[in-house]
């Protein structure tokens, strides 16, 4: 399973960014081998639709689930048809996106 | 004579300047009267107003349209043909198939020229009515 988040700057320790579709980069976690890859966002040049090619490169990246700001409707329609999961931030907890990441995988043990 | 009333700003008069200017200089209760010839053009292509102030009746009526694509499924491949030359991401590809986002078109026709299966034909989409 792949988990990106999108993010301010390249590394772990880098803040998440609260837009989707204009983000720096995506953060991506590989579960298979607990690693990170960071994938550049260039879409968040596009003068339009940043957040529907910002969605279609996370398909590309094969990515499972999102962790992330409130999406707009055309973002949120092209994951939804891809099949990838959209979660909100966690409330607390979530300074760097490897603090989003944990954060998320302990409330899914708690699950 | 021409007279242009125009503000940046929204909500600082234009619409009341404007039409009473045209009241005025027409002489009458109707712009487009035979007062002196007026002729008022409310320009703002967002909120224009200026028929609720002077009540005209407008006889035109015409529907107004754009063309946006249309996707074949049985025809499209999801080659990405389309995507790729549409700026407005009108378009996007999916493994699934193509997806279309109808409201951020600006009806180039770029897609159905690109698509090398004639599989993305353009359709009318209403965007408004000129009255």
């Amino acid at each position: 399973m792949r988990i990106a988040i999108p993010a301010t700057g390249e590394g772990k320790e880098s803040r998440p960014d609260d837009r989707f579709g204009r983000c720096s980069c995506f953060a991506v976690f590989d579960m298979a081998s607990s690693s990170w890859s960071f994938v550049p966002n260039g879409a968040r040049r596009h003068e339009h639709g940043a957040g529907i090619a910002a969605a279609r490169r996370l398909i590309d990246h094969d990515v499972d689930v999102v962790i992330g700001p409130r999406l707009g409707p055309n973002a949120a329609q092209v994951l939804e048809r891809a099949s990838i999961t959209c979660l909100p931030f966690p409330g607390q907890g979530g300074d760097t996106v490897e603090a989003v990441l944990q954060t998320w995988l302990q409330e899914e043990r708690g699950h | 004579m021409r007279v242009a009333v125009a503000s940046g700003k929204g909500g600082t008069g234009k619409t009341t300047v404007a039409t009473s200017l045209a009241r005025a200089l027409a002489g009458s209760s109707r712009v487009g009267g035979n007062g002196c010839g007026t002729l008022l053009l409310d320009c703002d292509v967002e909120a224009p107003d200026a028929h609720v102030f002077l009540r005209p009746s407008l006889p035109v009526h015409r529907t107004v349209t754009v063309p946006t694509p249309s996707v074949d499924t049985s025809l499209c491949d999801a080659c990405g043909e389309c995507a790729e030359v549409c700026r407005f991401q009108a378009l996007t590809v999916l493994p699934s198939g193509v997806v279309t986002f109808p409201a951020l078109c600006h009806g180039c026709g770029n897609c159905a020229r690109a698509c090398p299966r004639e599989a993305s034909t353009e359709v009318p989409r209403r965007i408004g009515v000129i009255e």
